[in-house]
């Protein structure tokens, strides 16, 4: 009996510490006053510099949906978001894949749960609570002409890996070095290291496009966070000796000051450049996207995904003001990829990114 | 009279004045020229920087932003430590330094690291704050942005810069569009800051030898500096530049008198283009730290815009009989004003101080 009685407080205090941190998010963020994006990491701060304003590029460049504030929120943070008025508190989605799955839930109406969800949110109805998804890596298998989504190209980046070595054993690793690393069960030693695979958490898009530009499709058991939740482009997560994949333009932000959050500030963090070409050219705050990485197989264009029928102006759902952000010849819109100080993408290039490989969205996913 | 035993010395000098000529004229007749605005301000494309044609209407959601020149890109809008924010803005004409009058507002900034503002945007639906109803509804108004102070609550001394626009309501929910009224001249190519140098280059003829003389360095140069938009025509200041008279007549003392005699001002480029010499202020005063003799007089200062030179040249200073001042020292207060039909640019004239016994 005794046995019981503990057993049944533990679960009552389980459920009653889960009630409080739903009820009242730590940090609660402020909702949109129009239309919401969530998603990866990867482009999340370059959109926040957009929605919020930023000067970054030498003259102040704001996105507003007509004058409406837009709502980006951060793939980390509290467990939970609110991203209407009155609407749902709702597990936030961590990266690219988790924004598009609810994205998806935004349409159908089906209830969304985080995945990765170390908070064990509960599953939320979401409906038309998201409009836009930040992926960083395109759709894959699920192109598809008559898709539901559109994927309208937002900007060029590249995915290299960042380092923490006190030597130069890991600043060049080829493609072949780094698919032994990642598929490997057993330690690899490159020189004289011996080399520690992080790999970022499931949802992640860098992950996604990392992996399969190395080739890897099954990870090597020395990947000891392969089902974890390791953050993207942070690089305070790296010990000795570790590497874990890494957005160039993230680290390029990071290092010109135009990201609110440093994380490469340790001295012996690097960028490494896969089969020795690097990620940029300059040093320090003035760093400056290599086009040739760019352009290499490490080079990917990242994406905004949206339901298609709202940016279709065939369509009765059609909506003009999120077809305006959408699209490029719009000097503040997201996809904008000018160059002049005043446009969103002059913007985008201060924070690591080129001009997409192509303008043309992709449709994808003939059923949500 | 001034020709009794006259000794005649001559300074020779050329002005050259500089303008920032704001909305003097519009380029578009359907929008009133905008008055009052801190300096020119040009309406471009968000897009590449490229002026926006005056015939072509802006829609309500168009990315448009302000230029500070309309020849060079480059070219910013100059605030100073008084500022503490900038703020753009749309409001009924003559509220535009009125923030407690604006309709609509948002917030902009600086170029970093500087009090300075670089392509602030002029879309209407930028201004998130406010309402907008009433600017849709159609009418006059002006747009712009301003340097502000404590907090927001003030137009700061920098100013505010804006042009007139007119609205045009949207029909069968078509975006408003809109016209603005465009300075009608080119401002100068100059330092950001305004500044201008205008050098007085004062020569002499040689001096006679006599017991009355005339002393003015024989290659002077003084600036005239920060041309600044007041009641809005362009008004730059500058001094003369020091000057002496010197009498040893003590049997005679007769007495004298130096006049000021200004040629009309000619535009450096386009010699078609001359502002009259009314235009030139000048306030006679002692040399800077120097006492004049109390039987020396100054004449009144002459007004920018009212001067009166005459035929001959005004009076700039007179000594009587009584008796002789060995010497007085001169410099003179100038403010020129340019009209506001008269294209920015350089302006030569030539200045002529006449020392003559009584």
């Amino acid at each position: 009996m005794k046995i019981k009685k503990v057993v049944a407080l533990g679960a009552a205090l389980g459920v009653a510490l889960a009630g409080v941190a739903l009820a009242a998010p730590a940090n609660a963020e402020p909702v949109s006053n129009s239309y919401v994006l969530v998603g990866s990491d990867t482009l999340q701060d370059s959109i926040n510099a957009l929605t919020n304003g930023t000067n970054v590029s030498g003259s102040v460049v704001r996105t507003t949906a007509a004058g409406a504030t837009l709502g980006n929120y951060d793939a980390f943070g509290s467990s939970v978001i609110q991203t209407k008025p009155n609407g749902a508190y709702f597990g936030r989605p961590a990266g690219s894949g988790a924004g598009v799955t609810a994205l998806r839930a935004s349409i159908t109406g089906n209830p969304y749960t985080p995945n990765p969800n170390p908070a064990n949110v509960p599953a939320r109805v979401v409906t038309g609570q998201i409009d836009i998804a930040r992926s960083s890596s395109g759709p894959g298998s699920n192109a598809n002409s008559a898709g539901l989504l559109s994927y309208v190209p937002y900007a060029r980046d590249a995915v290299a890996y960042a380092y923490n070595g006190s030597n130069s054993d890991l600043a060049a690793l080829t493609t072949a070095q780094l698919k032994q690393i990642y598929e490997s069960s057993t330690p690899v030693v490159i020189g004289s290291t011996t080399v520690k695979p992080r790999i970022p958490q499931s949802g992640s898009g860098t992950r996604n496009f990392f992996l399969s530009a190395i080739g890897v499709t099954t990870l090597g058991s020395t990947v000891t966070d392969a089902n974890g939740t390791t953050p993207e482009n942070d690089a305070s997560v790296l010990a000795a000796d570790e590497i874990i994949p890494f957005s160039a333009a993230s680290w390029i932000a990071q290092s010109n000051g135009a990201t609110g959050l440093n994380t490469i500030t340790n001295a012996n963090v690097k960028l490494g450049a896969p089969n020795g070409n690097a990620a940029y050219t300059g040093t320090g705050n003035a760093l400056v996207p290599s086009d040739a990485f760019y352009a290499s197989s490490f080079g990917r264009d990242t994406y905004l995904v949206v339901e298609y029928k709202r940016v279709n102006s065939s369509d009765p759902a059609y909506d003009p003001k999120l077809a305006a952000l959408l699209n490029p010849a719009n000097a503040t819109s997201l996809t904008n990829t000018g160059t002049f100080a005043s446009t969103a993408g002059a913007v985008k290039r201060k924070f690591g990114f080129l001009a997409p490989s192509s303008a043309t969205p992709i449709r994808a996913y003939t059923t949500l | 009279m001034f020709k009794k035993n006259a000794l005649r010395v001559a300074m020779v000098g050329v002005v050259a004045g500089t303008i920032i000529a704001v909305s003097a004229g519009a380029a578009n007749a359907a929008v009133d020229p905008t008055t009052g605005s801190k300096g020119p301000l040009y309406i471009a494309d968000a897009n590449d920087g490229s002026l926006w044609p005056v015939t072509t209407p802006v829609p309500f959601s168009q990315a448009v932003i302000a230029r500070a020149s309309d020849t060079d890109l480059a070219a910013v809008f100059v605030g100073s430590n008084d500022s503490t924010g900038v703020e753009t803005f749309i409001s009924p004409r003559g509220q535009e330094t009125n923030p407690s009058a604006w309709l609509a507002y948002a917030p902009n900034d600086f170029i970093q690291g500087t009090k300075n503002v670089s392509y602030p945007s002029m879309r209407l639906d930028d201004n998130i704050n406010g309402s907008l109803t009433a600017v849709k509804a159609g009418g006059n108004f002006s747009v712009g942005f301003a340097f502000m102070k404590n907090n927001y609550l003030n137009v700061s001394a920098d100013g505010a810069y804006f042009t007139n626009i007119t609205v045009t309501p949207g029909t069968g929910g078509a975006d408003p569009t809109w016209e603005f009224a465009v300075p009608s001249t080119t401002v100068p190519e100059q330092p950001p800051v305004g500044s201008a140098e205008i050098n007085l280059q004062a020569t002499t003829i040689g001096a006679v030898d006599g017991t009355l003389n005339l002393v003015a360095p024989t290659v002077g140069t003084a600036k005239i500096e920060n041309p600044t938009i007041v009641g809005g025509l362009s008004t730059s200041t500058g001094t003369l530049g020091e000057f002496t008279v010197q009498d040893t007549r003590v049997v005679s003392h007769p007495g004298w008198t130096v006049t000021t005699k200004v040629d009309p001002f000619v535009n450096a480029s386009d010699a078609s283009k001359v502002i009259a010499n009314t235009q030139l202020g000048l306030a006679p005063a002692a040399a800077a730290n120097f006492t004049l003799n109390p039987l020396v007089t100054l004449a009144n200062p002459q007004v920018a815009g009212s001067a009166n030179y005459g035929g001959t040249g005004a009076v700039f200073a007179q000594a009587g009989n009584t008796s002789a001042v060995p010497e007085s020292k001169f410099n003179a207060a100038l403010t020129f004003v340019a009209p506001a039909n008269m294209p920015a640019g350089t302006y030569n004239s030539k200045l002529t101080l006449t020392l003559t016994s009584k």
